[in-house]
């Protein structure tokens, strides 16, 4: 019984992001042994079409996180960003580009405004982001004064179908976030990012430009933003102007469970998809599992801090490793 | 993925073979998986809702016949596209939701409907063509309330428009219907508005503000929050009160009716949407489903409640008969809704029913009475379509004329 053990304890110690995708991998089983359609390539399609959006807002927040800030202005974005998608999307052969293009727009605009005002000039950035994320919400409900509009098939068939029935288009967008987070760690900028939210005085002596790389941290979220907005378009079809309060508490749930410290320099956008994942399977879980309707918060909140719990475990027995092996 | 043919096909036939004796004997005593998936829950009125259906579900025959299970989705529209997908997958046969959004679901819902799933909602609708909508939202409540408020001020005062969620489907509709009655009168000035998120404690901090700047307000128009308006109005001003129209919350009744607060001005109207919409909703379903009822139009209208202060009448029993709509105090705590029972449509349920979801010991289901289909009204409940050229306009109550 040495190895397993060993291989436990080895898993135990690659740290929270390996606790959450064993987690995520735990609960994916459990739902699937109770529910035929589960491993189908439509269960699997829909199950990654749920979870996209918390997936790709919160690797952005993961990054704000990372420099040691906060930004709860992401669902407000998202919104708005639904809102011009289900606006402008249906105008012509290249309304979906057209629509592309300003969601990433608005996202970095939006991002680049929050960079300012928490790096340029220094603000609180709880108290900052709070002010774009209520000017937000008002620009939502000028766009859409009430759920309408219509997302153009092109998108909404495209990104939530799966390519010749055997991949789901979900997917690949997942592989290109995770790629593209892999690249960006290893930039100049992913280690600023690291460096300016462990210690910001230290990172400024070695030579980093801390306000520009939380500025940088900002837009890319902003970014990211847009890019959930456009993928909650794709799956809803449709615009509605008001963000869902539940899903920027799913967002910073996400990216706790993935392992990111809400300190900041520690964690990682991988550990925050595997924390969007666990959330998302969770409901699919829940539901195979048959828990009774009100105790479902319950376990919500349960299997969070057990996540949570078992991450900072790891944590402390990945850093005596290192240490034991030094 | 390979599988060995032969043993497979066995399998086959075998199930097959099954599959025909159970089918012969499902014949006679159909039984029925039915899901019901709210948002909200600690909410009083979808719990009074959810607790009409449960009771429908346990009430004879369909304690037998149906497999009932509540889902709670919460406010995330993510969240419950997930949990409707769950029970298509689990192989529901009906599904009633209260929907987050009016359109948002519209994808999940067809892919439903593909694999004939009965799907319902209640209260709010989707504008997906192949689910039935059950609300009272095309029942004007806007421009008959504000109508009847005008009619009760007599063409002139100042009033303050609590709206209800901003950015929902039905705060625009009503508020479009009774700012458009409401401008039709000169005299009727609206000095004050605020959003009130069908909120009662909301609406009474908000209600307390504005009589600071506006001491001397005529009436207040509300969709809900109209018992904490209408308590803010008796904090500030004991000795002269409002006229309020809105919710149906059992101590509003009870003050509307009370002769000493009429003399000190009180003039109530106790409508907007009721808890009962939900069951209604049910029961409709369970007779598409079963095959009793077969509904053209895939928009049904839940009737209005509609309760003047001069029709309160007090209920000597547990249920709503013989006319009666309202309890007396301390039978029920003050902001029970008692829209959520239905004397005429749903005399199964009683108030037991109500507070736990549980059958009324003797009932069994009652047949329902023919249904009444509602007005299209676009982007609510149905796309691409035209709502009938007075849908602004108010149909239970008769204009006053403009007063010189």
């Amino acid at each position: 019984m040495a190895a397993p053990s060993g291989r436990w304890r080895r898993a135990l110690g690659g740290g929270p992001t390996a606790v959450a995708v064993l987690l995520f991998a735990a609960m994916y089983a459990v739902y699937a042994a109770r529910t035929e359609t589960a491993t189908t390539v439509f269960g699997i399609t829909n199950l990654l079409n749920d979870g996209i959006v918390l997936a790709i807002a919160s690797a952005g927040l993961t990054l704000v996180v990372l420099a040691g800030e906060f930004d709860l202005s992401g669902v407000a974005v998202i919104a708005v960003c639904n809102c011009v998608v289900a606006t402008i999307s249906t105008f012509g052969d290249f309304g979906w580009l057209v629509a592309l293009l300003a969601v990433l727009a608005i996202g970095g605009a939006a991002g680049l405004l929050n960079g300012l005002l928490v790096a340029g000039l220094g603000l609180q950035s709880l108290a900052a982001t709070i002010g774009t994320m209520i000017a937000a919400e008002g620009v939502a409900l000028l766009i859409l004064s009430a759920p309408g509009g219509t997302v153009a098939d092109v998108i909404a068939d495209s990104l939530t179908g799966d390519i010749r029935s055997v991949v789901p288009v979900a997917a690949v967008i997942l592989a290109g976030l995770c790629l593209a987070w892999m690249v960006l760690k290893r930039t100049r900028f992913g280690i600023a990012l690291y460096a300016a939210g462990t210690d910001a005085a230290a990172a400024r002596l070695s030579g980093i430009d801390v306000p520009r790389t939380k500025l940088k941290a900002f837009v890319l979220a902003g970014l990211c933003y847009g890019a959930a907005g456009y993928m909650l378009s794709a799956q809803t079809g449709t615009g509605d102007p008001r963000a869902s309060d539940a899903l920027l508490l799913f967002m910073y749930a996400s990216v706790a469970i993935g392992g990111t410290s809400l300190m900041g320099g520690r964690g990682g956008a991988f550990g925050s998809i595997a924390g969007a994942g666990i959330l998302t399977v969770m409901q699919k879980m829940l539901f195979a599992l048959g828990v009774a309707e009100f105790y479902t918060n319950v376990f919500n909140g349960v299997i969070m801090i057990v996540a949570l719990v078992i991450g900072n475990a790891s944590a402390a027995v990945a850093q005596r490793m290192r240490r034991r092996a030094a | 993925m390979k599988f060995p043919v032969k043993p497979l096909a066995a399998l086959m036939a075998a199930l097959g073979g099954l599959l025909a004796v159970s089918a012969g004997a499902q014949a006679q005593d159909k039984h029925y998986k039915v899901f019901l998936d709210m948002s909200y829950s600690g909410n009083i009125w979808q719990a009074a809702a959810a607790n009409g259906v449960k009771a429908l579900a346990a009430t004879p025959p369909y304690d037998k016949q149906v497999t009932f299970k509540t889902v709670i989705s919460g406010t995330d529209v993510q969240r419950q596209i997930s949990d409707l997908q769950s029970m298509v997958a689990d192989g529901a046969d009906a599904i009633l939701i209260y929907p987050l959004s009016p359109t948002a679901l519209n994808r999940v819902i067809r892919q439903a409907c593909r694999r004939h799933v009965t799907v319902f909602t209640y209260d709010s609708t989707v504008t997906e063509p192949c689910a039935y909508n059950v609300s009272s939202i095309t029942a004007r409540y806007g421009a008959n309330s504000a109508q009847w408020m005008v009619n009760a001020m007599g063409g002139k005062g100042t009033v303050v428009i609590n709206h209800g969620v901003a950015g929902t489907s039905v705060t625009k509709t009503y508020d479009a219907q009774a700012l458009g009655v409401f401008g039709r009168y000169p005299g009727i000035r609206i000095v004050g508005e605020f959003y009130g998120n069908w909120n009662d404690a909301t609406s009474q901090q908000a209600v307390a503000n504005l009589l600071a700047v506006h001491p001397d307000l005529d009436a207040i128009w509300t969709v809900d929050g109209t018992y904490g308006s209408l308590q803010a109005v008796m904090k500030a001003r004991p000795d002269r009160l409002v006229t309020i129209a809105g919710q149906s919350n059992n101590g509003y009744r009870l003050l509307m009716a009370d002769k000493a607060m009429q003399q000190k001005g009180l003039k109530g109207l106790s409508s907007s949407s009721g808890p009962a919409v939900g069951p209604y909703a049910f029961k409709v379903m369970m007779e598409v489903l079963t095959g009793k009822l077969k509904l053209d139009r895939h928009n049904v209208e839940y009737p209005l409640p509609w309760v003047p202060y001069q029709d309160v009448k007090m209920c000597p029993g547990d249920r709503f008969e013989s006319g009666c709509n309202v309890f007396p105090n301390g039978k029920v705590p003050p902001l029970f809704i008692d829209t959520a029972l239905d004397g005429t449509l749903l005399p199964e349920l009683s108030l037991a029913s109500i507070q736990d979801g549980t059958a009324t010991p003797g009932a069994r289901m009652q047949a329902l009475p023919p249904v009444k289909y509602a007005d299209n009204l676009p982007d609510i409940n149905c796309s691409d379509c035209k709502a009938p050229a007075d849908a602004m306009e108010p149909n239970l109550v008769k204009p006053i004329p403009v007063p010189k």
